[in-house]
């Protein structure tokens, strides 16, 4: 759908050949969306998360670039965050950053909780992709081997997600992904009505009979690249997964932009830009209605993340509030027998990508991906 | 309510307002492509916000559009107006709105053409093609007339594999009363008929500047549940003015300050573990960690919106002295 630029490559290369030292510390890559209304309160924000986390400090280094260094107990990491805007097409969102993190994961995991705090949000990459992922490395003339899968059972009573829980999965002499879930998986989701969610890979690559490293890549697109593996090997495979992101962002992005002109003592509100997401049931009727009534039509916290709030309960069209518990952002739902829309709420002005997986995940078996 | 009327909003004024206000929702996903939108042809949704002080009463809405220098200014009629209510009508499409529209849009030039609608339901058609004929003759500007089908239709469509209510907002034409827009493709569209199916139906009170106190509590205090578990309003002190002025423009709201202000209080007071209002500093304070109370918020709501204006406010009032003694 889009065209990548290739020179993402050698930034992410430079990137890491300039901030890891030791060859024996791990690396990640992301790539995250930091709204504007968000980087503008980037002064008062990291001026608070610095009076919190005590040893980090933070270096502008232009109106692009950040570099956030942590040093806790002498242990050290660093963390990058570049725009990278001038690679990618004029077509796509401009608050794409890069983001490149050195250090050892509990450093790693500290930095990425302050990146979070300062809003800049993750993308997703859909379970099609992610379980197809080592046909893609696999096309640069590479051997895969797959060392672990951790996954999310979910449950489904029926249609209706009832609960979910993660499990690891080390399978042995395994090539591929789909023969791990053929083998190993797939038996448990076809025999009791489960879902396997593949929440990260492990896995180690091989090239010319020769071990090249080991990596793992989330549902979030993380790359994580262990210490002193190859690192060229696996940025062949980061445009892929930056389109793909970007793809999944624009496709169910939802936001709208209020712009506010006064003149005088007159204020208009014009409403601009304003999106809507629809997903269609993959069997549309009432069965479908009514499956989507029990989750949405009564109030309840789901999953102790998202807060539902029906407004409307008819038949055939039911229209219910969700709200994301950490962010407070809100999604209106509107259900009918055919499929579910899904706009933002009032004063919810973008919608994060982590929240729209959370409602897919809602009605995985009800709409198609 | 007439029976001949079947709607998806809480009242046929909102329902009207919304039908256009959702025409200006894209959707970013290979949906069904039930609508062609007023956006697509530069259209913006605007609500214009006029202080009391001023004594003009300005239409529901406006539809800008800066390119070909149009604003049509829309007021929804959900039933048949009085005649007493007649002249309070006309004052919608008075010399000072125009001057206030323009001033709105910064025309001092005067290069925006203006057009007048009256946007109401097919069944009173006929009555509001003679009331925009007199209209006509007395103001001296155009007024069109617009109509939504007061009844769906059911239709089969391809594209969701089964059968959708559609509603179709159209230019009222009769053998009588004909009158277009400047603009030759809106005129088109919507002399063709723009269809919009009831999954695609937006409802937001708040455009309504008349909205009902118990449909406005029901609405901002789920804005505020929202607000105060975001990061950014959570722990917060926050001017109260401050915050009703980004409800008006999160929901493109011309409801009195005072209302709203008045609102929030009271849902301060309902529900203190959202926060609290300083009145001495006229300050919001955010609780730092709120303690959800779901299923209290979610009662309270229902009942307030189950009942008429004057019993929701006696409820809330009780509610408060009640709450206050705890």
């Amino acid at each position: 759908m889009y065209t990548m630029n290739n020179n993402i490559i050698n930034v992410a290369r430079l990137s890491i050949a300039g901030l890891r030292k030791d060859e024996a510390l791990p690396v990640s890559i992301q790539f995250r969306f930091w709204d504007a209304w968000r980087r503008e309160r980037f002064n008062e924000e990291i001026a608070r998360i610095r009076h919190r986390v005590r040893g980090l400090s933070v270096d502008v280094v232009d109106q692009s670039t950040l570099l956030l260094n942590l040093i806790r107990g002498g242990v050290k990491a660093i963390a990058l965050v570049k725009s990278i805007k001038p690679y990618i097409a004029k077509s796509l969102p401009d608050n794409v950053y890069l983001i490149v993190i050195v250090g050892k994961r509990d450093e790693r995991e500290t930095l990425t909780k302050i990146l979070h705090r300062l809003g800049m949000r993750r993308g997703w990459l859909k379970q099609v992709f992610i379980k197809k992922l080592d046909e893609v490395i696999t096309s640069n003339r590479l051997k895969f081997e797959l060392l672990s899968l951790v996954y999310e059972l979910r449950m489904y009573k029926g249609r209706i997600f009832t609960a979910a829980g993660t499990a690891n999965f080390w399978p042995k002499g395994v090539e591929s992904i789909k023969e791990a879930l053929e083998e190993y998986l797939l038996p448990i989701e076809r025999a009791r009505g489960y879902y396997i969610f593949i929440k990260s890979l492990r896995f180690r690559l091989i090239k010319d009979s020769v071990g090249v490293g080991t990596y793992s890549v989330d549902r979030w697109g993380r790359i994580t690249i262990a210490p002193r593996s190859d690192v060229d090997v696996i940025l062949g495979i980061l445009p892929t997964i930056a389109e793909s992101i970007l793809n999944n962002y624009t496709e169910y992005k939802l936001h709208y932009t209020v712009r506010v002109n006064r003149v005088r003592s007159y204020t208009t509100y014009y409403l601009e830009k304003a999106s809507s997401i629809y997903l269609s049931a993959v069997d549309p009727g009432p069965d479908f209605f009514n499956a989507v009534k029990l989750m949405v039509g009564k109030p309840t916290i789901w999953n102790n993340r998202l807060i539902i709030l029906p407004v409307e309960v008819g038949n055939p069209r039911l229209v219910s509030r969700i709200i994301d518990k950490r962010t407070g952002m809100g999604v209106t739902l509107i259900a009918t027998y055919n499929g579910i829309r899904l706009l933002p709420a009032p004063g919810s002005v973008g919608i994060d990508a982590e929240m729209i997986d959370d409602v897919l995940a809602m009605f995985r078996n009800l709409v198609s991906e | 309510m007439s029976s001949e009327i079947k709607i998806k909003c809480r009242n046929p004024h909102e329902f009207l307002i919304s039908v256009v206000y959702s025409l200006s929702y894209a959707s970013t996903v290979r949906g069904p492509a039930l609508h062609h939108s007023l956006l697509g042809l530069g259209y913006i949704f605007s609500a214009l916000d006029i202080p009391t002080i001023f004594n003009i009463s300005a239409p529901d809405f406006l539809l800008i559009n800066t390119q070909h220098k149009t604003v049509i200014a829309v007021e929804c009629k959900g039933d048949i107006v009085e005649n007493s209510k007649l002249d309070k009508l006309k004052e919608k499409f008075s010399e000072r709105v125009v001057d206030a529209v323009r001033s709105a849009v910064q025309d001092s030039a005067g290069e925006y053409i203006i057009e007048f609608v009256i946007h109401t339901f097919d069944i009173y058609g006929d009555y509001y093609a003679k009331v925009a004929h007199n209209i006509n003759k007395e103001v001296g500007h155009k007024v069109l007339l617009w109509t939504t089908t007061a009844i769906p239709q059911v239709r089969a469509d391809a594209s969701t594999r089964g059968p959708v209510e559609y509603y179709t907002l159209k230019k009222y034409v009769s053998s009588s009363y004909v009158a277009n827009h400047n603009d030759e493709d809106l005129d088109r569209l919507l002399t063709q008929g723009i269809l919009i199916s009831e999954n695609d139906i937006v409802c937001n009170p708040l455009v309504d500047p008349d909205v009902s106190y118990q449909v406005l509590f029901y609405e901002v205090s789920e804005y505020i549940l929202r607000a105060a578990i975001s990061d950014r309003y959570r722990g917060q002190r926050v001017e109260i003015v401050k915050f009703v002025q980004n409800i008006k423009r999160d929901y493109q709201s011309h409801v009195k300050t005072d209302r709203l202000l008045d609102v929030v209080i009271d849902i301060f007071s309902i529900f203190p573990w959202l926060g609290e209002v300083r009145t001495s500093s006229y300050e919001i304070l955010f609780k730092k960690r709120p303690r959800l109370d779901i299923e209290d918020f979610y009662n309270v709501r229902e009942k307030i919106i189950g009942m008429s204006d004057n019993e929701a406010k006696r409820y809330v009032r009780e509610l408060k002295l009640k709450r206050s003694k705890r």
